[in-house]
């Protein structure tokens, strides 16, 4: 490196990372749909290791694995909720406040979350009751694994860190956290498990025993891994602080500004505005040690509150923007996503389902049923795909009998068309084709939205975007997120298909954008799907 | 990445180990919003050819910073349109809040923007990417005597462009361009 080299290695050094969990969500999704390959992707459960190691970085596969609990261990239900009329899933939600909140109010406004994320997405016959100082009582609709009551009640709650004032301790790994200076003599309140990936810190699991840290080890085994007893009082976060490695420091639990003082934000284009109480903006306010109003302040970090327990980091640091505002730059997808994903009101506590159980029957698949299937699902049929909880479903675990066309178009020089199936352990499973052709399979279980994507990163090419809309949807469109434009849709000038409850949406030219599903019921309502994010290729 | 090829699964790790050096890389030359698509891009295209992967080398890093060059040459327009406006306004289009120093953040846009495209390429997968000259070449495939030449007229004309913003003191004779050292 000479001199100016040096000059460029320092352009737009303060560029925003990621968001964390951007890279877990895209390699999930990357492989979900892959052929059955390799001896060693197991049949059912097949959780391997570099999906578990995966699964401990990212809030996302680590509800999946939570996801995965659910569906083998459902408790006994202690909510009251009655459950609305048909199937769904009904879950005993425990609300932990916050530091400094109270309980009920904390409990009060959890249900008020829930209620108003329902109404958003379109959700009828949601039931949502307080059962008892910090307990509530879930009853989701049409869907049939507890990660989609997961879905519901994640919120993006963040809080605001002087890590100037609150780090005690950091390095590459969480061993480097080991016996920091004033924790020797405090209570452990739980275990981090911390696998390394190249000898780096590849995120981490919050266990509340050992025994269960325990357990997280030797199923990553012989993935090497880390520990750290969690000192009470202390927190951990994981800071990609715009270099290689991430950094993992332990911090006082000591917010700025907690959770529950965060009372709304606002995207306004690629920065997320941040309003806060009196009381928060003055202690902000305080803290701007440069006195400026546009320079990042120094050691102010805005941080998650995940799920699980265990701590992530924003990597970005608080600004004063010119509106007097106080706010950070990042992608605009990424802020228009934490802006749909904030509590309306803010909770200002965490949110835990403790046990779910199904009630009603799911209705059999409508659909046509067909009597010569397209020779190219017949010559497909050991594939193994993951449903959203990370379990392995073999298309083959279909039957031949049970699969059903649900909608076809004729668009783009070609002939689409949708099958779907269901197993007999109850997953669906979708097949989109082109000229009957197999463009791609997948697993396609019903989530708490009205409309649902059915279709992954890896099937980027494809050409094809397909997914389900609940009874009242009558119009689905796909959009470039960035912009708004859309790209696809069913009805009206569109080329798309809207039948049997599912959607299929050609694509025109080859397009590479972030992309939205959105849709529209018939008294106009708009309706979103629960993975807005959803970010892949279309087109060739 | 070689074990991709034959297990799926294991391109998560692919994606979880380099995704943020790549995206910050992305978003340096294009800004973050476009970033975000592009980096996308760049892993689909990267799981959808991975079977082409050299399996004897053993860091993917090189691989898919190519790949991740020949997406943003698709966005050359914009991000030319980017650096003239950052070098005109001092402030980035997408990126309001940026703190590089008031004047050397758009002088070194200036640079940048003075450039040829593969002079630019070379100079901030080395600045920027921390690759070696080899990497370079693995990235770009061409030799790795075509990286040092292109890297030595980088910087000429940077040092050039830089003297006349008043950033740098001296500025370097373009004939020293083909006196290349190692990094």
């Amino acid at each position: 490196m000479n001199e100016i080299d040096e000059l460029f290695g320092d352009y737009l050094r303060d560029v925003p990372s990621p968001a964390h969990g951007t890279a877990e969500r895209l390699a999930r999704t990357a492989v979900t749909a892959a052929p059955r390959r390799s001896i060693e992707n197991p049949r059912r459960h097949g959780f391997g290791r570099t999906a578990a190691i995966a699964g401990c970085i990212g809030t996302a596969a680590l509800a999946a694995v939570l996801g995965i609990l659910f569906i083998e261990a459902p408790g006994e239900p202690t909510g009251a909720a009655s459950g609305p009329g048909g199937w769904g899933v009904r879950a005993s939600i425990r609300v932990t406040p916050e530091p400094g909140s109270d309980v009920n109010d904390a409990t009060e406004r959890a249900r008020q979350a829930i209620t108003t994320r329902g109404r958003q997405r379109g959700i009828d016959g949601l039931g949502v009751e307080s059962t008892g100082t910090g307990q509530l009582s879930i009853a989701v609709p049409e869907i049939k694994l507890g990660r989609g009551v997961e879905d519901l009640i994640s919120f993006f709650e963040p809080s605001i860190y002087d890590l100037d004032a609150t780090v005690v301790a950091q390095g590459p790994t969480i061993a480097d956290l080991i016996d920091a200076p004033g924790t020797s003599a405090v209570p452990v309140a739980g275990y981090y498990v911390a696998p390394r990936l190249d000898g780096v810190i590849a995120g981490a699991m919050f266990h509340s025993t050992r025994e269960a840290a325990d357990d997280q080890i030797r199923a990553l085994a012989p993935h090497p891994v880390d520990v750290l007893a969690l000192p009470e009082g202390f927190r951990l976060i994981i800071a990609d602080r715009g270099k290689n490695p991430p950094q993992s420091m332990l911090v006082r639990d000591t917010p700025l500004v907690r959770s529950g003082e965060i009372t709304g934000l606002t995207a306004r284009g690629s920065r997320l505005a941040i309003q806060l109480s009196d009381e928060a903006e003055k202690r902000i306010s305080a803290s701007v040690r440069d006195g400026s109003a546009r320079l990042p302040v120094s050691g102010l970090w805005l941080v998650e509150n995940p799920e699980g327990g265990a701590a992530a980091l924003r990597p970005l640091t608080i600004a004063r923007g010119t509106d007097g505002s106080v706010g950070l730059t990042m992608t605009t997808t990424e802020a228009q996503s934490h802006v749909e994903q904030f509590p309306s009101p803010s909770v200002g506590g965490r949110l835990t389902i403790e046990s779910t159980e199904m009630y009603g029957a799911e209705p059999p698949l409508s659909g046509t049923r067909v009597a010569d299937l397209p020779q190219s699902i017949d010559e497909t049929r050991a594939r193994t795909v993951t449903d959203r909880a990370g379990n392995d479903v073999g298309t083959d675990e279909v039957p031949r009998d049970a699969i059903r066309r649900m909608a076809v178009a004729t668009a783009k020089g070609h002939d689409w068309a949708l099958y779907a199936g269901r197993t007999a352990g109850g997953m669906d499973v979708v097949w989109a084709m082109r000229d009957d052709e197999l463009i791609f399979t997948n697993t396609c279980d019903p989530t708490p939205a009205a409309v649902t994507p059915c279709f992954h990163w890896s099937d980027a090419a494809s050409g094809v975007l397909v997914g389900r809309a609940d009874a009242r949807v009558v119009t689905v469109a796909a959009y470039v997120a960035s912009t708004g434009a859309v790209v696809a849709m069913t009805g009206g000038t569109g080329d798309g298909q809207l039948s049997n409850g599912w959607y299929l949406l050609p694509m025109g030219e080859a397009l590479s954008a972030g992309i939205k599903i959105g849709g529209a019921r018939e008294d106009g309502v708009p309706v979103t799907t629960t993975n807005s994010g959803l970010s892949v290729r279309v087109g060739g | 990445m070689a074990q991709s090829i034959a297990t799926p699964s294991a391109f998560e790790a692919v994606v979880i180990r380099h995704h943020g050096v790549i995206h910050r890389y992305v978003a340096r030359r294009l800004g973050p919003v476009t970033a975000e698509d592009v980096v996308s891009e760049v892993f689909t295209t990267a799981y959808a050819i991975r079977s082409r992967y050299d399996a004897d080398r053993p860091d993917a890093r090189p691989w898919l910073f190519g790949i991740a060059t020949n997406m943003i040459r698709r966005h050359r327009t914009h991000e030319a349109q980017v650096l003239a406006a950052y070098a005109r306004t001092g402030v980035h289009p997408e990126l309001p809040d940026a703190t590089n120093d008031d004047e050397l953040g758009p002088a070194l846009a200036a640079a940048l923007a003075a450039m040829r495209r593969e002079h630019r390429d070379v100079l901030l997968l080395h600045a920027i990417a921390d690759l070696t000259y080899e990497e370079i070449a693995v990235a770009m495939n061409v030799p790795i005597g075509t990286v040092r030449g292109w890297l030595s007229r980088a910087r000429a004309v940077a040092a050039r462009e830089l003297a006349a913003r008043g950033v740098l003191p001296t500025v370097p004779p373009l004939d020293a361009e083909s006196k290349v050292t190692e990094p």
